[in-house]
C-alpha cells in the first residue's frame, strides 16, 4: 500500500523536527559531558600525578629506576592515563611510559615548582592530552608529568553521543509508526476512498458511494461530494437529452448545407454553361454583324449611287441598325463575360498573376482606357498622385480593371463637374480612390452596391446602363488581395469610391516570370526588328468545330490577304495540316472527338508540323497548359478579330515559330529559371553562363532568339561578334535589364 | 578478556584433582610464570630445568619421604595475573614458599604482597629476574635470589665494550620495570666512566617477533652507536635484530640473560630461514650461569642426565599448543641450580618444614657446593648467592663463551 502524498509529506515534517530536536539534545549533551569529562579527567590526572609525586620522593632518593617505573606502570593503567613520566631537578627522565621515545613536546611543557599545573598539550603524531604536572618535594627532586588522553574522552563522547542517538532513533521509529498508524487509519484511508470514489466520478460512475464511516470532517465532505454527484447525475441525463437534440439539428443541418453547397454548384456551372452557350453564337452575330459592315461600307455602299435620298436614307438606316446590333451585341458580350467572371471568382476557378509592378501603372493605363468616355461625356479628370509610388503584387489587369469600373461609373453617374482619381501610400497599403460629383448615393444604398445585379436608384427613371456586376467583380479582386472596397457618399453631392491594395514585397525575377510578359517584349522586338513586308499569300488552317465561326474568321482571314482552309475537328485538323502545311493554325479547343490540347500536342510533336505556329482561340481560360504543349498564342474567345489579324501577321513574319532560344545570364538561377520556363512553353531553351561561352554555343546551334543579360553584353560585346563576324544576322536578341 | 580467562582456567585447575597434589605430595612449592604468550619459553624452560632436579629427588624417595611439587600459576608475563596467582597460591594453596617466578614488572609488583603475609612468612626463591628492587629494601628480606643482577650484566657488557673502543653505547629497551631496570644499569655503568648512553629507545611489553620494530631500529640507528644493549624478551629482541641488520645496523648487540638465548636463537633462525638471511652475527649475550656444554662442570652433567632421564613438561593446561621445548638451555640450567638449592633448603628444615624456619635454613647456607665453579653463601642481608656473569656468542648456531672480544674492537 503507497502512502498518500499528505501522510508522506506529514511524516517528513515529524521526522525532520524530531531530527533536529535530537541533534539539539545530542549536541547539547555532548558539550555538557565533554565539559564533565574534561573536569574528571583533570582531577584525576591530578590525583594520580600528585600520589606519584608523593611516593616518588622516597623512591628516588632511596630507591632504582625500576621500582619507580613499576609504579608508573601501575598507576598508567587507571582509564584515562595516557603517559606518565618523571625527570628529575636536572631535567632527566628518570621514568616513563613512552614507547618508542619521549617526545620533545612533554619535556617542553611547563612546570611549577609549588603547585600541580594543568597544560593542554599536543604530540605530534599522537594527539591532544592534558598535562599535569605535579612537583616532587617542591621540585628539588623532580617533577612527575600524567598525561590524560583527550582521545578517550572524545571517545566517551561518542559512546555517549551512540547511546542517545540510538535512543532517540529508536523514540523516533516508535513516534513515527505512531503517526503513520494514526495517519492511515483517520486521514489516509478516509483520503484513498475519497480520491478513488472521485476517480469513479471522473470516471462517470456516479452511483458509487464514498464508504466512509467515520464521523468527522472526511463524512461530511464524502456527504457533500455524494450530493454533489446527485447532482450531477441529473444535470448530465438532462445535457444527454439536450446533445441529442442538438446533434440531431446539426445532422439536419449538415444535410441542408450539403444541399445548398450542392446547388451553388449546379448555380456555378448553369451560369457558365449558359455563358458558354450564349457566347458562341454571339461571336458569330457579333463577327457577322461588323463583316456586313465592312462589306456594305467596302463593297455595296460605293455601287450604289448617293444621289437618291430614298436609297441613301435606307443605306443610313441599314448601317445605323447593324451598328446597334454591333453595340447591343458587344453589351451582351460584356454582359456574358462579367457573368462568368463573377461565376469564376466565386467559384474560385480563376488563374490569378502575381507580378510585381508600380502602382502608377493602374492609374495611367485605367485613366487611357477611360478617357473617350471622359471626352463623349464631357467631364475632366483630375488627378492627385504623389511622385513617388510604391510596387505592388498581384494580378495587374484585373487591378486596372478595379479602376476601370470605378472611373467608369463615376463617369456614367455625373453629368457635371469632375471626376478625381486620388492615390495615397498610406503606410503598408496604398489607397486608390475615385471621387465623382455626381448622384451619390443613399446611405441605405452603399452597401448593396458591392451586392450582385444591384442596381440602385431608380431604373425607370435613370437608366440603367450595365448590369450591376462590375462593383461586385471589384469587391472580389481586392479582396482577393488582400484589400478592402468601400464607399462615401452624400446624395446628390457625390461619391467616392476607394480601394486599398496591400504593399507587395517584389518577388526575385518576378518582372521576368510572366512568358506574357516577355512574349509582349519578344513581340515588340519582332515588330521593330524585320520591317513588314508579304511577298505570297500564307495558308491559314481554322480549326473550330462551329461551322459558324469558321465561317467568319474564314471571311475575316479572306478579307485580310490570307488563304484560308478549314476543318471542323482536331483529327481532321491534323490531317489537313499535314496534307496542305498551312502556314498557321487557329486552333479551338472545346471540340469533339478530339480537343485543341490534344491537338496541339500532336501537331507540336510531329517533325511535319511541329515548326507551324499555332494560335489558340477558346473561352476555355488555360493558358499555362496551352503554352506548355507549345502554341504560340492563346486568344480568348468572343474574338477580337483586331487582335487576332496582328497576332497572325507576327507570327507569320517569323516565319516558324522560334524554337531554339539561347538563354545568356551569369546569374545561374535567372537563367536557370528563365529557361525552365522557356522549356514548359515547348521551347528548346539552352543556358549559358558567360559570354565566351555564349559565343561558340550560339555559332554552334543557331539558335533563333538570344534572351541575354544587359550586364554581359556590355562586358563582352557578344552582340557585336554575333551579328557582324558570325554572320548570323537573322538571329533576334532580347535585352534583359536588371 | 585475557585476564578473565586466566582465572577462569585457573579455577578449573583448582576443581581438579591434581596428581603432584593428592599423592602424598607433602611439600609444595609456588609458581607463577609466563606460559603462554610471547615469553613463554621462560616460564616453561625454567620450569622444565627445575621439575627435571625435583623429579630425580622425589623419584630417590624425596626428602624424608616426602615428596615435593610444584604449583604453577600461568601469568603470561602479566603483572595483575601475577598478584592474583599469588594471592592463591599463599591463601588456598598454602604453598611452603614461593619459587622461580619469571619477570620484573610481574616480581616488582608482588613484592608489596610479601611484605603484608609477613606474617604468614612467605618467601620468594630465585626469581628470573635480575631487577634491583627484590635485592633491595625494603623487600630484599622476602627474597632469595640465586643469580646475578642486571646491574652486574650490564655494568659487564659496558666495561667489555668500553675496553675494546666502543664507548657510543645505545639502548634498547621493555617500557617496563624490567626494561628501566637494565637501563639504570647501563647509565650508571657509563656514569661511572663519565659517559652517557647515545640513544636511548622502548617497546611495548608483549611484542611479538612477527611485529615490525622499525621504528625503534631507525631511531637508534640515528644514533649512530658503538654498541648497542637490548634489555628485552626473547621475542621483540628477535623482532628488533632483524628490524636493526635490516636497516643496516651492524654493531654488536648485547642481550641481557632474562633473554632467554636459545629461544631468541630459534626466532632468528627461524626469521633467517624466512628471509634467507643470517641474523646471527655480532650478538653478545650475557648469562648468569654456566654454559651448559661445559661437561666438566658436574651440575652441567647432572642437568642433562636429568634432562635426558627425564624430559619434564608442564601441565598440559597451563600452556598452548606449539610450543618446541629446548633440549638443554641457560633457562633450564637455572631451574635446575634453583631447585638443588632448594632442596638443599628443605633438606636442612628436616621432617617437618614450615614457613617460619624457612629464612633461617637459607641464611644458614655457607659455601655450599652444588656442583658449579662458585661455591654458595647466604646470609642475614646477603640474600644473592651469585654474582658470576658469563658472555656467550652464536657460533655454528649455538651460544657459546666469548673467548676473544677483540673482533669487535674499535
Ligand atoms: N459613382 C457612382 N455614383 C452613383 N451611383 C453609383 C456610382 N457607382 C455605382 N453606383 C451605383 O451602384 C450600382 C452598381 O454599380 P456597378 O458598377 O456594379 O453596376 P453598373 O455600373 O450599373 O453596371 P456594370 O456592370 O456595367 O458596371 C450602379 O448601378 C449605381 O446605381
Ligand atoms: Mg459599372
Amino acid at each position: 500500500m503507497r502512502m498518500s502524498v499528505l501522510l508522506r509529506k506529514n511524516l517528513l515534517i515529524v521526522v525532520s523536527s524530531l531530527f533536529a530536536l535530537a541533534l539539539a539534545v545530542a549536541a547539547f549533551s555532548s558539550w555538557n559531558l565533554y565539559r564533565h569529562l574534561t573536569g574528571e579527567y583533570v582531577s584525576k590526572g591530578s590525583a594520580v600525578a600528585e600520589s606519584i609525586a608523593n611516593s616518588g620522593i622516597e623512591m628516588m632518593l632511596n630507591r632504582d629506576a625500576s621500582t619507580l617505573q613499576a609504579l608508573i606502570d601501575q598507576w598508567k593503567e587507571i582509564e584515562g592515563v595516557a603517559y606518565i613520566i618523571v625527570v628529575n631537578s636536572e631535567r632527566e627522565v628518570i621514568s616513563h611510559t613512552f614507547v618508542p621515545v619521549v617526545p620533545d613536546e612533554v619535556l617542553a611543557v611547563e612546570t611549577s615548582a609549588r603547585e600541580t599545573r594543568v597544560n593542554k598539550l599536543h604530540i605530534r603524531g599522537k594527539g591532544d592530552y592534558i598535562d599535569v604536572s605535579a612537583p616532587i618535594l617542591g621540585g628539588v627532586i623532580g617533577y612527575v608529568h600524567v598525561g590524560m588522553d583527550k582521545g578517550m574522552i572524545e571517545k566517551g563522547i561518542q559512546a555517549s553521543v551512540v547511546g542517545q542517538g540510538s535512543l532517540i532513533a529508536l523514540i523516533l521509529a516508535v513516534v513515527l509508526l505512531i503517526t503513520y498508524l494514526f495517519f492511515d487509519r483517520h486521514v489516509d484511508s478516509p483520503l484513498k476512498k475519497l480520491t478513488s470514489y472521485a476517480n469513479n466520478m471522473l470516471a462517470h460512475n456516479y452511483s458509487a458511494t464514498a464508504g466512509i464511516e467515520s464521523n468527522d470532517e472526511f463524512k461530511y465532505l464524502a456527504n457533500a461530494i455524494e450530493q454533489i454527484a446527485g447532482h450531477f447525475q441529473r444535470v448530465i441525463a438532462n445535457s444527454e437529452q439536450t446533445m441529442k437534440e442538438l446533434s440531431d439539428t446539426a445532422g439536419k443541418l449538415e444535410a441542408a448545407n450539403a444541399r445548398l453547397k450542392e446547388l451553388d454548384t449546379m448555380k456555378t456551372d448553369f451560369t457558365s454553361t449558359v455563358s458558354h452557350e450564349l457566347r458562341t453564337p454571339l461571336t458569330s452575330v457579333l463577327g457577322f454583324a461588323k463583316l456586313i459592315k465592312a462589306r456594305l461600307n467596302e463593297r455595296i455602299f460605293p455601287l450604289i449611287g448617293t444621289e437618291d435620298k430614298k436609297t441613301e436614307k435606307t443605306m443610313k438606316q441599314i448601317s445605323g441598325n447593324i451598328d446597334i446590333i454591333i453595340s447591343e451585341g458587344e453589351r451582351l458580350t460584356a454582359l456574358i463575360n462579367d457573368v462568368l467572371d463573377i461565376a469564376k471568382m466565386e467559384a474560385g476557378k480563376i488563374e490569378w498573376k502575381k507580378e510585381s509592378f508600380s502602382a502608377r501603372e493602374i492609374i495611367d493605363r485605367s485613366t487611357a482606357a477611360t478617357s473617350s468616355l471622359f471626352e463623349q461625356k464631357g467631364l475632366t479628370l483630375l488627378k492627385e498622385v504623389p511622385d513617388e509610388l510604391p510596387m505592388i503584387t498581384g494580378d495587374r489587369d484585373r487591378l486596372i480593371q478595379v479602376a476601370i469600373n470605378l472611373l467608369s461609373n463615376a463617369v456614367k453617374f455625373t453629368e457635371r463637374g469632375s471626376v478625381t482619381f486620388r492615390a495615397q501610400d498610406a503606410g503598408g497599403e496604398i489607397v486608390l480612390s475615385v471621387t465623382d460629383s455626381g448622384v451619390g448615393i443613399a446611405p441605405a444604398d452603399r452597401d448593396k452596391v458591392f451586392e450582385k445585379f444591384r442596381q440602385v436608384g431608380n431604373s425607370l427613371t435613370g437608366k440603367a446602363k450595365g448590369t450591376g456586376l462590375g462593383l461586385p467583380i471589384c469587391k472580389e479582386i481586392v479582396t482577393h488581395h488582400g484589400g478592402k472596397i468601400w464607399v462615401e457618399s452624400e446624395p446628390g453631392r457625390g461619391s467616392t469610391f476607394s480601394f486599398s491594395i496591400p504593399r507587395g514585397e517584389p518577388e526575385a525575377a518576378e518582372g521576368l516570370s510572366d512568358m506574357d510578359d516577355l512574349m509582349k517584349r519578344l513581340r515588340e522586338q519582332v515588330m521593330t526588328a524585320i520591317p513588314s513586308h508579304r511577298s505570297e499569300r500564307k495558308k491559314i488552317l481554322v480549326v473550330d468545330d462551329e461551322p459558324n465561326i469558321r465561317e467568319l474568321l474564314g471571311q475575316a482571314l479572306t478579307s485580310s490577304g490570307y488563304d484560308v482552309l478549314e476543318a471542323a475537328n482536331g483529327i481532321e485538323g491534323i490531317k489537313t495540316a499535314k496534307k496542305e502545311r498551312p502556314d498557321l493554325i487557329t486552333l479551338d479547343i472545346m471540340m469533339p472527338e478530339m480537343n485543341g490540347f490534344d491537338t496541339a500536342v500532336v501537331l507540336k510533336n510531329d517533325p511535319q508540323t511541329m515548326d507551324i505556329p499555332i494560335i489558340v482561340l477558346s473561352i476555355v481560360e488555360d493558358r499555362q497548359r496551352g503554352y506548355r504543349i507549345g502554341v504560340d498564342r492563346y486568344l480568348s474567345k468572343p474574338i477580337d478579330m483586331d487582335a487576332l489579324l496582328k497576332e497572325t501577321e507576327l507570327l507569320l513574319q517569323r516565319g516558324a515559330s522560334p524554337k531554339k532560344f539561347l538563354v545568356v545570364d551569369d546569374d545561374e538561377p535567372t537563367a536557370k529559371a528563365i529557361t525552365a520556363m522557356l522549356e514548359a512553353r515547348g521551347y528548346s531553351a539552352i543556358d549559358s553562363c558567360c559570354g565566351a561561352e555564349c559565343i561558340e554555343k550560339a555559332a554552334s546551334l543557331k539558335p533563333d532568339m538570344i534572351i541575354i543579360d544587359t550586364v554581359i553584353t556590355h562586358r563582352h560585346d557578344v552582340m557585336k561578334t554575333l551579328r557582324y563576324e558570325k554572320g548570323m544576322e537573322n538571329v533576334l536578341f532580347v535585352l534583359l535589364g536588371k | 578478556m585475557y585476564l578473565r580467562s586466566i582465572i577462569l582456567v585457573s579455577c578449573l585447575l583448582l576443581l581438579l584433582p591434581f596428581p603432584q597434589a593428592s599423592e602424598a605430595a607433602d611439600i609444595v612449592l609456588g609458581m607463577s610464570a609466563a606460559f603462554t604468550g610471547p615469553s613463554r619459553g621462560l616460564g616453561i624452560e625454567l620450569y622444565r630445568g627445575t621439575l627435571a632436579y625435583i623429579e630425580r629427588v622425589n623419584r630417590s624417595g624425596g626428602i624424608n619421604g616426602r615428596k615435593i611439587a610444584i604449583k604453577a600459576y600461568d601469568d603470561g608475563y602479566n603483572p595483575v595475573p601475577a598478584i592474583e596467582n599469588t594471592i592463591r597460591l599463599i591463601e588456598k594453596d598454602n604453598v611452603l614458599f614461593l619459587a622461580d617466578y619469571v619477570g620484573t614488572p610481574t616480581v616488582t609488583r608482588i613484592l608489596p604482597l610479601l611484605k603484608k603475609y609477613s606474617d604468614r612468612h612467605i618467601h620468594l626463591f630465585f626469581p628470573f629476574t635480575g631487577a634491583q628492587p627484590q635485592r633491595e629494601a625494603p623487600y630484599n628480606e622476602f627474597v632469595f635470589n640465586l643469580r646475578a643482577s642486571y646491574s652486574q650484566e650490564t655494568a659487564g657488557l659496558v666495561d667489555h665494550f668500553l675496553k675494546i673502543g666502543r664507548k657510543r653505547i645505545a639502548v634498547f629497551y621493555q617500557a617496563d620495570a624490567y626494561g628501566r631496570s637494565g637501563w639504570e644499569g647501563v647509565r650508571k655503568a657509563l656514569a661511572g666512566h663519565g659517559l652517557r648512553m647515545v640513544g636511548e629507545v622502548t617497546y611495548r611489553r608483549g611484542t611479538r617477533h612477527t611485529d615490525s620494530l622499525r621504528e625503534q631500529a631507525v631511531i637508534l640507528k640515528k644514533a649512530a652507536p658503538d654498541a648497542i644493549i637490548s634489555i628485552g624478551a626473547y621475542a621483540a629482541c628477535a623482532a628488533f635484530i632483524r628490524d636493526a641488520r635490516d636497516e643496516g645496523v651492524d654493531v654488536p648487540i648485547a642481550n641481557v640473560s632474562f633473554v632467554g638465548s636459545e629461544s631468541l636463537l630459534s626466532r632468528l633462525m627461524e626469521i633467517g630461514r624466512e628471509k634467507g638471511k643470517d641474523y646471527t652475527a655480532n650478538l653478545v649475550n650475557s648469562q648468569v650461569v654456566q654454559n651448559y656444554d661445559d661437561m666438566t662442570v658436574r651440575a652441567v652433567r647432572e642437568y642433562r642426565e636429568a634432562m635426558d632421564a627425564y624430559n619434564p613438561m608442564p601441565p598440559l593446561e597451563l600452556t598452548d599448543s606449539g610450543y618446541e621445548p629446548q633440549k638443554y638451555s641457560y633457562v633450564g640450567f637455572e631451574g635446575f641450580l634453583n631447585a638443588k638449592l632448594m632442596v638443599e633448603v628443605l633438606r636442612r628444615m628436616g621432617n617437618n618444614p614450615d614457613r617460619e624456619r624457612v629464612r633461617g635454613a637459607v641464611e644458614g647456607i655457607k659455601d655450599l657446593d652444588i656442583g658449579i665453579n662458585t661455591r654458595i653463601t647466604f646470609g642475614p642481608g646477603k640474600h644473592q648467592g651469585l654474582d658470576d656473569v658469563y658472555y656467550t656468542t652464536v657460533q655454528q648456531g649455538r651460544f657459546v663463551p666469548i673467548t676473544d672480544w677483540g673482533r669487535w674492537s674499535k
